[in-house]
């Protein structure tokens, strides 16, 4: 109102004229000033009603307004603090959770239109000799040749890709890379373009003598070779098989297969050098790439399929032709189906393995949030109730309802404002956390930095709303009158409040509740975890260091193989610090698992028996370098090479099924199921142990030595060591090195390490549950502590008459502790059925522990009731402290 | 008084100043004792009422102000005087003034059909 001085001037003059006139009229000088005065009125008002006519005038107001609010947080700094620290907690999680969620779930392809791709499966008969890499989603060469020959209409392309691993040099030294091998298609079909040189081309199906190209991925490029402006053109070793970079993909594209980024893209046509020992494209037999096509405008899925299907028929023949099958399975083969599933988000092998605990975990989070939401409306309400007189003063003053409203609508604002920024910076450390826990090799779940907006607009706006009404309601309760007897604070002014505070119990019991459900999961997790771990997994896992190789990348023969197995075995045997060296095809609790169909010598199976045994092929001195006891018999060793008699070691729990006895399966004989022919023989039996993970149980186990294996290929080798595994890790690494310039060492770790990688997921859960727990537990503690606070505050005087006529100061501080206490119990016993029901949800994700663990249940139960204790601890105290004086006093 | 009411008083004051001013220009308290003179005692504008009215006005282009010596007063005042457009404000105003209240008069005071 500093604008109109017109305004000013005018009413100074009109007062004056007045004031003329009335001395004129006969009233002396003084009396007619007074008069004049008081006739103009409330100065303030006029100006002020002329102010508001301004337009700017709103704006300012709404300035005014906020500072106001700003400042009155500020004034309480504590509830301010306390609020948006919850909003901000309670915001974070869920968008850090939501964020990795979308990325390894939801997001579709960084590729053109992704909604338009189509992956391709099939329903029906298998009749072929190897599947990889899936079932129904994979086909063999040249079906998806014929296919892509036969390419209708309804499609406008269409595209095969398969994925491997790959030793690869691009000049400093060999590592290991993800190599996408693709058709010619690929990149057009997909719309990727090259940031720099080409992309693969249809004319690269063509096998022709001369260059073989790569593509790099962005990320390969930027990373490994520093985004080198000189790229195209280089030559890079696959498996020690010169190819050419003809150029880098564009950013944000990383393959067909979300969880495992590609780094290199190679056609078709190179596939012999990528999988040397199983060139797998001439077979008919074999399935195992992924055939995916983009609709043409207006065309459907069912079209497109129909239109497959007849070419489709075709293939089906010709695979009959080649490999004849009994009668059944040709007429059930030739009536094969083709189908389409949408494919926006790429090929997702690992998706059943990620997705229900993504789901528990989202669940947890939406808890933890409602928690959040259920303690903040708590906070407002107790702020509204202490500022009834605030309000009742104002209102008195004359400012309208709809200041007020406005006044708690801004501070709500100011709250989840703070409180979502606050989020951000959480939620971006939680993402990042998050996907560090996750473990490289398992899935490619890479967090960039950038956060999911939709989590962050949702829980904004659902804590903005939650803001608003829990600090409008009282806010309207109060201003609607009454006024006069909210300044009083008397007594009876208290039942204005008592539905508040009926309202602020049902909270606080809310969220013991839901704390103790928390509690109860994590202590679940927790258990279930340790119970995992501290299982016997048969291995001497903390004094084990394992790395791998995989020869054959490097069209190492059979022969060489084993020479260089062997060699290797005693080199890295005569490291200082091993105490012994060994090593085996399938790697111990990573995951990995072979199995064999298996027949022995005098055991009739019967119709329809399970003779699947569990097979890993092993170099001599394995079961003592791993620490698995040999029962009977003696471990594989000098005797045992390539052209000794073949022979084979197996488990515990395969000879007490199918011999009765260890002993008695020593001399005993054993084949594969589909030959007549038994020439294994038992020499030894060795106790059982787990096997991928530690979930495993006992089943029967087959050991063969890798030196007898006919095409060996991957092997993990294993040091054992008194001392640190991790010291002995450079020196094997150079002894790899030496031994075999062009092998990449891979997958080097301690076997403890791999253990704990292997089951990332049931850590995961232990500490996200865990740090939900304490969280949920220390707001629902901050929750009581603000309800018990309040209620000593507005009691002090009746307190304090009970104190003067007498009480003893120790009952009062029982008094308050038994009342918080008391609604913590309410709401552990409700939330104990709630718990119990969940504890059923995640039984599939435990292991070794029930879903009613009464342990469990009766240490989260203590543990809320411990913390409610010491929440309403100095609120007791306080009470307790009242001097009864003072209290009377006290208004 | 609720909104109705304010507008519809605000509107006559408005129309009530505007006719004012077609005897000349005049400045804000000159109004004021005019309206009051003229209507013998029965309206009393208030200053709080008057000078919003004003501004409004001005606001509108229906009047226009300039601070003027005073032939009287020995002093400077606000001179309000008519526009073009407050003219042809005024006579919209006056004819639907004259509607509105010959139809409260045919209502209140009918008259007799013999």
């Amino acid at each position: 109102m500093h604008g109109d001085k017109d305004l000013d001037k005018e009413l100074a003059a009109h007062v004056e004229l007045d004031a003329e006139e009335r001395q004129e009229r006969g009233e002396d000088a003084a009396a007619a000033r007074h008069a004049a005065r008081r006739e103009l009125g409330n100065v303030t008002q006029v100006k002020e009603t002329v102010y508001e006519m301004h337009p700017l005038a709103h704006v300012e107001r709404c300035w005014k307004d906020l500072r106001y609010a700003a400042r009155s947080l500020r004034r309480n700094p504590g509830f301010a603090s306390v609020a948006v620290l919850l909003l901000g907690l309670g915001i974070g999680s869920a968008t850090a959770i939501f964020t990795i969620a979308d990325r390894a779930l939801l997001r579709a392809l960084p590729v053109e239109k992704p909604g338009e791709l189509r992956l391709l499966n099939w329903q029906g008969e298998f009749i072929g000799g190897s599947s990889q890499g899936g079932f129904h989603e994979t086909f063999s060469y040249p079906a998806f040749l014929e296919l892509e020959q036969a390419k209708p209409a309804a499609l406008s392309g269409l595209a095969a890709r398969f994925q491997s691993n790959v030793a690869i040099d691009a000049g400093t030294g060999v590592t290991r890379a993800i190599v996408e091998i693709v058709s010619g298609s690929y990149f057009n079909v997909l719309g990727i373009h090259a940031v720099a040189g080409l992309t693969i081309q249809p004319e690269d199906d063509q096998e022709r003598d001369g260059e073989p190209w790569i593509v790099l991925s962005y990320d390969y490029w930027r990373d490994q070779l520093g985004s080198d402006p000189d790229a195209i053109g280089k030559t890079v070793r696959l498996n020690g098989y010169p190819m050419t970079v003809i150029g880098v993909a564009q950013p944000g594209f990383r393959g067909f297969e979300k969880l495992r980024p590609a780094d290199v893209f190679a056609p078709f046509q190179m596939n012999g050098v990528m999988n040397p020992t199983y060139d797998l494209r001439p077979r008919r037999d074999a399935i195992w790439l992924n055939i995916f096509a983009r609709l043409s405008p207006g065309a459907t899925a069912q079209q497109a399929a129909s239109a497959l299907q007849l070419s489709y028929g075709g293939i089906l023949r010709r695979d009959l032709e080649e490999n004849p099958r009994d009668e059944e399975k040709t007429s059930k083969y030739v009536h094969n189906q083709l189908a389409f599933v949408e494919a926006a988000q790429g090929v997702a092998v690992a998706n059943e393995f990620v997705a229900p605990p993504l789901h528990v975990l989202s669940a947890m989070v939406g808890l933890l949030l409602l928690i959040t939401c259920v303690n903040v409306a708590n906070l407002l309400m107790i702020r509204a109730a202490k500022r009834e007189k605030e309000i009742a003063l104002r209102s008195s003053l004359g400012a309208s309802r709809t200041a007020v409203i406005r006044l708690v609508l801004l501070e709500s604002l100011l709250l989840s404002i703070a409180g979502t920024l606050l989020g951000l910076a959480v939620g971006r450390f939680g993402a990042g956390a998050l996907a560090g826990m996750i473990p490289a090799d398992t899935l490619g779940i890479r967090f960039d930095g950038s956060l999911d907006w939709r989590v962050i607009g949702f829980a904004g706006a659902l804590t903005l709303l939650t803001a608003l009404a829990f600090g409008l309601i009282p806010a309207l309760q109060t201003t609607r009158g009454a006024s006069a007897t909210a300044l009083k604070n008397d007594a009876a002014a208290v039942s204005l409040g008592r539905s508040q505070t009926r309202t602020r119990q049902v909270l606080i019991v809310a969220q013991a509740a839901l704390s103790l459900l928390l509690l109860a999961v994590a202590g679940l997790f927790a258990k279930s975890l340790s119970t995992m771990f501290q299982a016997n997994s048969g291995f001497a896992v903390d004094q084990l260091l394992v790395l791998s190789i995989n020869p054959s990348e490097q069209l190492y023969d059979a022969t060489r193989v084993r020479a260089l197995a062997t060699d290797l075995q005693r080199r890295l045997g005569q490291l200082p610090g091993v105490e012994s060296a060994s090593g085996a095809a399938v790697p111990i609790l990573s995951g990995h698992g072979v199995q064999n169909t298996i027949a022995l010598e005098g055991y009739q199976p019967e119709k329809g028996e399970d003779m699947q045994a569990g097979a890993n092929y092993v170099l001599p001195g394995f079961f003592y370098t791993v620490g698995v006891k040999i029962l009977a018999g003696r471990d594989f060793d000098a005797r045992d090479l390539a052209d000794s008699p073949p022979v084979v070691i197996v488990n515990e729990a395969l000879a007490n099924r199918f011999f009765g006895s260890p002993a008695e399966a020593i001399g005993r004989h054993t084949g594969f199921h589909l030959r007549r022919v038994l020439p294994f023989e038992v020499v030894g039996v060795v106790t059982d142990h787990k096997g991928k993970d530690m979930r495993e149980h006992a089943w029967p186990r087959t050991y063969w030595p890798l030196l007898q294996h006919e095409n060996p290929d991957h092997i993990a080798f294993y040091l054992r060591t008194e001392s640190d595994p991790n010291a002995l890790l450079p020196g094997a690494i150079s002894i790899v090195r030496e031994t075999g310039p062009e092998l990449a060492a891979f997958n080097a770790k301690t076997v403890e390490r791999q253990m704990e990688e292997t089951h990332f997921i049931e850590r995961l859960f232990a500490q996200l549950s865990a740090t939900f727990a304490a969280l949920a537990t220390l707001i629902a503690a901050i929750g009581l502590y603000g309800i018990a606070a309040f209620s000593v505050a507005r009691r002090t005087r009746e307190i304090g008459v009970r104190i003067a006529l007498g009480a003893q100061r120790q009952g009062v501080f029982k008094m308050v502790i038994r009342e918080s206490l008391s609604l913590a119990l309410l709401g552990a016993l409700i939330g104990l059925p709630l718990a119990l029901g969940v504890g059923k949800l995640v039984e599939a994700q435990l292991y070794g522990t029930p879903a009613i663990d009464p342990v469990v249940t009766a240490v989260a139960t203590i543990a809320l009731l411990a913390a409610s204790a010491l929440a309403a601890y100095l609120p007791a105290r306080r009470a307790m402290q009242i001097s009864p004086v003072q209290a009377l006093r006290h208004d | 008084m609720s909104e109705a009411q304010t507008r519809l008083v605000q509107g006559t004051l408005d129309m009530l100043i505007l006719r004012t001013l077609v005897f000349g220009p005049a400045h804000g308290h000159a109004i004021a004792k005019h309206i009051q003179r003229t209507s013998d005692d029965a309206l009393q504008v208030e200053t709080g009422s008057l000078y919003p009215a004003l501004r409004r006005l001005e606001k509108d282009e229906l009047i226009e102000a300039r601070w003027e010596k005073s032939k009287e007063r020995n002093r400077e005042l606000r001179f309000y005087r008519l526009t073009a457009k407050g003219r042809k404000h005024l006579a919209a105003e006056e004819s639907k003034w004259k509607q509105l209240f010959a139809g409260v008069a045919r209502v209140m005071w009918p008259v007799e059909e013999n």
